[in-house]
């Protein structure tokens, strides 16, 4: 059978839109990881989005997009990177903020968003913090009442916030380790003030010792190589020697000037490979 | 031995495959407009009715780099979605039909390339597309395969879309936004500008997904016969060939570099009808 120009052109239109339309059928043809929060159904703001669903998933440049806030005061609020803070995930605020004990992951965002917007928000609903420059923001650019004011003021987080870990040494102090990295803290004795992001303390906190074989913020070498991640395949991925076993994975990242979420993502290749 | 073969007058001139000309402009126009709605839509003032979603989401070639990714783990690499993925696979089905269609009717850059093309052959006339010399050109063709695994390869590794940075498809359909990468512009202006001397340099010597496609040369089902016998070996078909194929010499052309245009063929610039055609297997 001979295909002329005219079958073909039918053929390719054919293949193309059949092939969307069939998996649109069966839900298959999404080109957007849904990030549409669902939107107020009644009163003054009705058919706007409510800040409260804003989800883990979306990135920065979603919640600029979706409440029509300009990128630089979220990146100003949570100390964006400067290259392409628009596609930095919310769900990764949590491990970028571990210092602080406070809540300062998504329900932040939430928290942001509703009063730099003015949509309604239960303030009760959740004790959510913003970081000092995150307030900053708020207070000179949305239109706070004096109730928000006073929610906001006492919901900075990192501001003169103790916490008292108690210092023992490891039950095997010959292994040579630097001193810091084998101290094991608990939340009880020591104060320590706690700092700004990107200022780890290199202090493993066992209260959070993952044991799920998931990488996180508070993952340390050493539970890498307790899950079977060869330090010849950590270099292969990383093309760097795999370091002393009790530093935590972030501290590394954060002096090695690498990228946390994507070093993690790769760690959780090799983690999940080596089950 | 020569065979020797009954020499007749070509017996009409065709137009040429005015259709396939058609099909790229749709595709060219429908692509841009779903850009600049996505800049629209960035504003609110999106165009109705009419898609606004970014252009990594129709991208079969996403689908392609994000394949590792989404076996090992079920993701997808950042700013990919499920969409290139069906793209993929619809490209994968044109490919196995009749090789690179996806090349030769669909792509808005290789059509864009094509328009420029039509420019540099009013300059240079017969000289346009024969300036490389052969020996170079024929390296300089497996390039692309270079091209392929080593975009896979750093996907693969960064779990980034490595690929966007040097995209001139992106480029072409983003150039007026930020989100434009400064190596996609570069590749996309030194593209237009050998546009004028080659045609589909892109095509030929970089692109990473029509060196995928091209390799569906050797297995597609509808294969380009050229009919021995009443071919008055003219060699209007070579000429007509963007790509450079001798199809002239050939009995079944499996150049990975053909794109299925069938601009060689007797329904275009072969003046000999039932001469040289896309037949399926065992038909004449
Ligand atoms: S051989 Fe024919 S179909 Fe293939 S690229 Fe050349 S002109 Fe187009
Ligand atoms: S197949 Fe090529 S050489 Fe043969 S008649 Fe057609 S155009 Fe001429």
């Amino acid at each position: 059978m001979k295909i002329a120009p005219r079958f073909m052109a039918i053929i390719v239109l054919l293949i193309v839109f059949g092939g969307i339309i069939v998996s649109a059928a069966f839900d298959q043809w999404v080109t957007t990881t849904t990030k549409e929060p669902v939107k107020f159904k009644d009163g003054e703001f009705a058919g706007q989005y409510n800040p409260a669903d804003i989800r883990g998933s979306y990135t920065f440049g979603d919640v600029s997009r979706l409440f029509n806030i300009p990128i630089e005061d979220l990146a100003g609020a949570y100390h964006l990177p400067e290259s392409d803070p628009a596609a930095v995930a919310l769900k990764t605020l949590e491990d970028r903020f571990i210092e602080y004990d406070v809540d300062l992951g998504t329900s932040s965002i939430r928290l942001f968003t509703a009063l730099y917007t003015g949509l309604p928000f239960d303030l009760t609903a959740q004790d959510s913090y913003l970081l000092p420059e995150g307030a900053e923001v708020l207070k000179e650019k949305a239109n706070l009442t004096p109730e928000q004011l006073e929610y906001v003021n006492s919901h900075v987080a990192g501001v003169a916030l103790t916490v008292e870990p108690t210092i023992q040494p490891t039950s095997d102090p010959a292994t040579g380790v630097n001193a810091a990295s084998t101290l094991v803290a608990t939340k009880s004795a020591v104060t320590r003030t706690l700092q700004g992001p990107g200022t780890g303390s290199g202090i493993p906190d066992l209260e959070h010792t993952p044991t799920d074989r998931l990488v996180s913020g508070r993952t340390t070498f050493k539970n890498l190589l307790d899950w079977g991640v060869k330090p010849e395949d950590f270099l292969t991925t990383t093309s760097y020697e795999m370091p002393s076993a009790n530093i935590l994975v972030k501290d590394w990242a954060t002096a090695k000037g690498l990228s946390f979420p994507t070093l993690k993502t790769q760690l959780q290749i090799l983690v999940d490979a080596a089950k | 031995m020569t065979i020797s073969v009954p020499v007749q007058k070509p017996t009409r001139s065709r137009k040429a495959n005015w259709i396939r000309g058609w099909v790229q402009l749709f595709f060219f126009v429908l692509i841009t407009l779903i850009a600049v709605n996505h800049t629209l839509a960035e504003t609110g003032k999106d165009i109705p009715f009419l898609s606004s979603v970014s252009l990594h989401a129709l991208c079969p070639f996403g689908g392609v780099v994000t394949l590792y990714q989404f076996i090992t783990t079920g993701t997808f690499v950042q700013k990919v979605h499920q969409s290139s993925l069906i793209l993929m696979i619809i490209g994968l089905v044109l490919a196995i039909f009749a090789g690179p269609v996806f090349c030769g009717w669909v792509c808005p850059l290789g059509t864009f390339q094509e328009w420029i093309a039509k420019l540099g052959k009013k300059i240079f006339k017969r000289r346009y597309n024969h300036f490389v010399p052969a020996k170079i050109d024929r390296v300089l063709r497996y390039l692309r395969y270079v091209m392929l695994i080593s975009v896979i390869y750093m996907t693969a590794k960064s779990l980034t879309l490595v690929f966007a940075d040097i995209d001139p498809y992106y480029a072409l359909f983003n150039f007026w936004t930020s989100e434009v990468a400064i190596g996609g512009v570069i590749v996309l202006v030194v593209t237009m500008l050998a546009s004028f001397f080659i045609e589909r340099p892109w095509c030929k010597y970089a692109c990473p997904y029509g060196a995928l496609q091209g390799l569906f040369n050797f297995v597609r089902v509808a294969k380009l016969r050229r009919n021995i016998p009443t071919c008055i070996n003219c060699k209007v078909c070579d000429k007509a060939c963007p790509m450079n194929i001798e199809v002239s010499t050939a009995s079944i052309v499996r150049n990975h570099q053909c794109i299925s245009c069938m601009e060689c063929t007797s329904d275009a610039h072969c003046p000999v009808p039932a001469t040289i055609d896309f037949v399926i297997r065992g038909s004449k």
